[in-house]
């Protein structure tokens, strides 16, 4: 097998995660591309760590799985707050930095 | 560089026992932590115990100092008796083990089996290696503390002579101090927080002093910063204390750049480690470059410059006073300030031949350390605040340990550092007795004629003064004296000595001279005349005097423990058994310390030292107690100083005064010298050749460029630049309204430019390379 | 689509893709379903389904961790994300009160900016990638290499397997098992020879984690410690 298509795999991945993280308006769907953008890395990793034959890769993608499964707490925790204060999840009206 | 190779040959192969060794030496790693333990028990318990955690920290420091003796004695009957196997014995027998080796490089010390073959080996050392055969080891231990990309990062002890003494010192001193605190802060509002602290403190120098890697010797140096912030500052609520806290800190960071610097050097060129013993090691090998030596020695030249209060960065010392009188006795005697100087002892190679010291009459050490001896003795002259001339004189005693080190008298340095903690121990606690009876520490306004209202004070305060001023036979003598010798300047004792430091000896000298002269002025400032202050002064209780006392005693006398050669009985060249024991029992021999030559001690060096060591305090004693003191009588006030003095009346003195008194402060440099020279005879010169020479030609230059002047106005002026001016106005104008549409705050649409722009810039690199 | 199309095309008019056929079908159907899967986990309308979506795009990713021969990190993936995250999203959707159904108004208007940056990205990462890696095979090497020192043992108390191998039948008493006697072996019988150790993927992870990677192991842990505090005091009512 190719290690192309591994990769190729997860550029497509990443790209679809990049693409709805810009586009979508609701806060726990931009986290979920955000998912999907952290498990076109893990895929990366894994197909590099079997091309180079050792468990390298393997043990930083279970490092990044724990790192994911941190930023979801805490990334959920911070859009329920926005949820409380403005009783909305809506990303696009978050827009106080306008210069 | 022949020296060198000399040098190289004569170093031992081993460095540390492998065999069985006192149960105490292998577990030193208790001295550090009981008062460790007892900084946590105060922290968590201190509030709720009778004395508020003090007597918690003083049984933890007295265990600790009982067991520092005990480790004394242990190692006192190690190095003179050791005879199993060491490292060089294992290494040899590694070939037959090798498997056996490596796996048990995870625990303690290896023990080789295979005693016979041990036995054959070590007859063997003792035939080659000479004096006391191959004993002079030092006791390792080691843990892995946790590995990463391939590197062991270890925790352990390392325990030879310099470390044994220093347990000894850190805890002598720290448990007096403790005693001593619980009088003299009574009541304070930080009370059990100042115990933690003062134990926390004891704990990181005892861990820096048994560190065996540069790693923990990091963490330990930057431990004693932190404590030595917090106690510092102990009255922070007053902004003196906390800016004199900041600043011991923040100076301490400047050199801690260079303490980083300096270790990652050493990491890296020996190989990836941070073992001392392997640093040193590959340093005398001669593994690691010239030039990586030099440089790991310069910047950790500038972390000892910080933390021991060499010139240019001592600044902060004095400052430091703002803590209370303990803590500053504590740093000054036996922590923070002797980490540089120790850091230098424990990675002596390093400096050695990163400055190359032997053999050659003048190095950036022993110039740092001699400058710092004669400057910071002259400021002690014009302070009037008790404890910042007793800073001041640590200044200068320290500049004396970096310049013994500077020129090759490692155990000359050791032996100071010793001596020196218990005379400025005895000075700082007797300094706070005075200033706890007079609440004040200013010595001219506050202070005269204690003597009558403090006498066991006084008598503690002369005879540590005495020693601080080396005369013969107090402690300070006798280290003083083989510093002098060590320099081997002028021809003394310089057929063993390491180079022909000239220079070293005189300052040194110079030093020994101010000593004597500012200690002298103290004392009158402070135990003679009439008492100027308020209130009626009285003696301290016993936990104050009794302290004082105990370190009187070893000022007086702790110079016996390194008689030269010579003294007595004997002959210069082979001591007796009584004579030199402390370096006997302190310098390392051994693999990982370079071979360094002994000076000869010289008698009338030593006559010589003398006499300047008493030229000093003979003048100051004619003008205090001669002039002033008659003075004073017949106008019946007590007098700090003659009225029509020599800095009343002579420009020079005044003005050398001045200058003390701003600590040379390069401001007044820079305005007062430089800047009055130039207006002196070279702005006279400069005047007349303006007037007749320049003047024409300006004027000549000026009307041409007048009728140049007009004619570009009116042309390129008015056309070409005020069209650019504009335009560019307009453009800026113009984008700015442009990309304010980008700024609509919406974080998805900055995160698309920012992926958009990543992926351009990604682009063009790919394109690119 | 096109993107996946494009890849799908690519996979099959390779040579390489008829030498391990099982593995390359294999692929196809799960590159085919996750891809389709995220695509329209970042376009559908319903917030629930998208989280179902995500579902399939991770146990996808978890099936080709396991192709790859990383059976550890597949079944964590499986653990953690589908068995904990996906939940954690569920209620957050639950939580935040999200509309049920579909609802336009989860995705913003402006789908061709993201597009655009999207689609230039992978040309970008694509790019970089044919360039780099355009013909490298994976190669797999043994996921369980057995390792093996010679022993002697007692023939009563070998596998009979092993001594129908190893040609033993009759003998009693210690035998001595060689290097060469061992390779003779099939890997299924090797595992069971006295002496053989198996060396697999996981045993290979743990060693990586606890040794080497020690220091990154107690940082997540104190990360994770951060992160559930974190939540807790960001998410909690005053």
């Amino acid at each position: 097998m190719m290690l192309n298509q591994f990769l190729l795999l997860a550029a497509v991945l990443f790209c679809i995660g990049v693409y709805g993280v810009l586009t979508r308006r609701n806060g726990v769907l931009v986290l979920m591309s955000v998912e999907l953008i952290l498990n076109a890395v893990n895929i990366n990793l894994v197909a590099f760590g079997a091309f180079r034959d050792n468990v390298q890769g393997d043990v930083f993608a279970i490092f990044v799985i724990a790192v994911a499964a941190a930023e979801v707490g805490v990334g959920l925790a911070m859009v329920l707050l926005m949820y409380r204060n403005r009783k909305s999840t809506d990303f696009t009206e978050l827009d106080m930095l306008k210069g | 560089m022949s020296l060198l190779t000399l040098a190289v040959e004569a170093v031992p192969k081993e460095s540390f026992a492998t065999g069985d060794v006192s149960w105490l030496l292998n577990n030193v790693w208790l001295i550090p932590t009981l008062p460790a333990l007892s900084f946590l028990g105060i922290l968590f318990f201190g509030k709720r115990m009778p004395k508020g955690g003090a007597e918690l920290g003083i049984a933890a420091v007295g265990a600790a100092f009982l067991l520092a003796i005990l480790s004394n004695v242990a190692w006192m009957d190690h190095r003179d008796n050791y005879s199993g196997p060491t490292d060089a014995g294992a290494a040899h027998a590694e070939d037959d083990h090798g498997d056996e080796h490596s796996e048990d490089a995870l625990g303690a010390s290896v023990v080789i089996d295979g005693q016979s073959e041990q036995v054959e080996l070590t007859s063997s050392f003792v035939e080659e290696g000479g004096e006391g055969g191959h004993a002079a080891v030092a006791v390792l231990n080691e843990r892995d503390w946790f590995r990463n990309g391939g590197v062991d990062f270890k925790v352990g002890t390392l325990l030879d002579g310099p470390s044994v003494i220093m347990l000894f010192v850190v805890t002598t001193i720290s448990l007096l101090v403790h005693i001593y605190s619980t009088d003299y802060v009574a009541g304070d509002r930080r009370y059990t927080h100042y115990f933690a602290f003062l134990s926390l403190f004891t704990a990181s120098m005892l861990g820096y002093v048994l560190s065996s890697n540069i790693l923990q010797m990091i963490v330990a140096w930057e431990l004693v910063g932190l404590c030595s912030f917090a106690l510092i500052g102990h009255w922070w609520e007053e902004k003196p204390n906390s800016d004199a806290a900041l600043k011991a800190f923040l100076t301490n960071r400047v050199g801690d750049i260079g303490l980083l610097v300096g270790m990652i050097i050493l990491f890296f060129s020996a190989g990836g480690t941070f073992d001392v013993i392997e640093i040193n090691k590959a340093v005398i090998n001669g593994e690691i470059s010239q030039t990586a030596v030099t440089w790991a020695a310069i910047s950790l030249t500038a972390a000892v410059m910080s933390k021991s209060g060499q010139f240019v960065l001592h600044t902060w010392l004095p400052d430091a006073m703002a803590g209370p009188t303990p803590v500053s006795a504590l740093i000054h005697a036996a922590t923070l300030v002797v980490a540089g100087v120790f850091m230098i002892a424990r990675l002596y190679p390093v400096f050695y031949y990163g400055f190359s010291i032997p053999g050659s009459s003048i190095n950036g050490l022993a110039l740092i350390g001699s400058i710092t001896v004669v400057f910071g003795g002259l400021l002690a002259f014009v302070q009037t605040d008790i404890k910042r001339v007793l800073a001041y004189s640590t200044v200068s005693q320290l500049g004396y340990m970096v310049l013994a080190l500077g020129v090759g008298a490692w155990t000359a340095a050791i032996f100071h550092l010793f001596t020196h903690a218990f005379f400025k121990a005895g000075l700082f606690l007797g300094s706070g007795s005075v200033a706890h009876s007079v609440h004040s520490f200013d010595m001219k306004q506050d202070m005269g004629g204690m003597r009558k209202f403090m006498p066991t004070t006084f008598k503690t305060f002369m005879i540590c003064s005495i020693a601080l001023a080396g005369v013969f036979p107090t402690a300070g003598f006798w280290s003083k004296d083989e510093i002098l010798v060590g320099t081997g300047g002028l021809g003394v004792g310089a057929e063993k000595a390491n180079g022909n430091y000239h220079l070293m000896l005189i300052m040194g000298l110079v030093g020994a001279m101010l000593t004597g002269a500012y200690m002298t002025r103290c004392i009158y400032l402070t135990f003679f005349g009439e008492f100027r202050g308020h209130g009626t002064p009285h003696e301290s209780g016993k936990r104050i005097t009794v302290p004082l006392i105990i370190l009187s005693v070893f000022a007086a006398g702790a110079g016996l423990l390194n008689l030269p050669p010579g003294f007595l009985a004997g002959s210069a060249s082979s001591p007796t058994g009584w004579q030199e024991r402390f370096g006997h029992f302190v310098e390392p021999s051994a693999a990982y310390f370079p071979a360094i030559s002994h000076s000869v001690p010289s008698w009338w060096l030593a006559v010589v030292a003398s006499v300047m060591g008493l030229i000093g305090p003979a003048i100051a004693y004619w003008y205090y107690f001669i002039k002033v003191d008659n003075l004073s009588k017949e106008t019946g006030e007590s007098l700090t100083e003659l009225p029509n003095g020599l800095v009343a009346n002579n420009k020079l003195a005044a003005t050398g005064h001045a200058f003390l008194v701003n600590k040379y402060y390069l401001d007044h440099l820079y305005n007062d010298v430089i800047v009055a020279a130039v207006k002196g005879p070279i702005s006279k010169a400069a005047y007349w050749i303006n007037q007749n020479v320049l003047d024409e030609v300006v004027d000549t230059a000026g009307r041409t460029s007048v009728k140049a002047g007009e004619a570009v106005y009116k042309h390129i002026d008015q056309g070409l630049i005020e069209g650019a001016v504009n335009g560019s106005g307009i453009l800026s104008s113009q984008s700015g309204q442009g990309l304010r549409k980008l700024q609509t705050g919406k974080v998805q649409q900055y995160a698309a430019l920012l992926f958009a722009g990543a992926t351009i810039l990604a682009g063009i690199f790919i394109v690119l390379v | 689509m096109i993107a996946a199309l494009t890849l799908a095309q690519e996979v099959l008019t390779r040579s390489e893709f008829t030498d391990a056929l099982p593995q390359n079908i294999a692929f196809a159907i799960i590159a085919g379903v996750m891809l389709f899967s995220a695509f329209k986990m970042v376009t559908t309308g319903n917030v629930v389904h998208a989280a179902l979506y995500l579902m399939i795009v991770l146990a996808a990713s978890a099936a080709i961790f396991i192709l790859l021969g990383s059976d550890f990190v597949g079944a964590t993936q499986i653990l953690v994300y589908i068995g904990a995250i996906i939940v954690l999203f569920l209620f957050g959707i639950m939580l935040t009160k999200a509309q049920l159904g579909d609802d336009d108004s989860v995705s913003s208007e402006r789908r061709g900016m993201g597009a655009l940056v999207g689609v230039l990205l992978f040309v970008v990462i694509g790019f970089a990638l044919v360039d780099t890696y355009e013909n490298i095979e994976v190669e797999f090497s043994d996921p369980e290499p057995i390792a093996f020192t010679p022993t002697t043992a007692d023939v009563d108390d070998l596998p009979t397997p092993v001594i129908e191998a190893l040609g033993l039948e009759g003998r009693t008493g210690e035998v001595e098992i060689t290097r060469a006697d061992f390779d003779s072996l099939e890997p299924e019988v090797q595992r069971r020879v006295p002496g053989a150790e198996v060396f697999g993927n996981n045993k290979q992870i743990a060693d990586a984690i606890f040794s080497d990677y020690i220091v990154p192991f107690e940082a997540t842990s104190v990360l994770l410690l951060a992160a559930l505090i974190g939540a807790v005091v960001v998410a909690r009512k005053e």
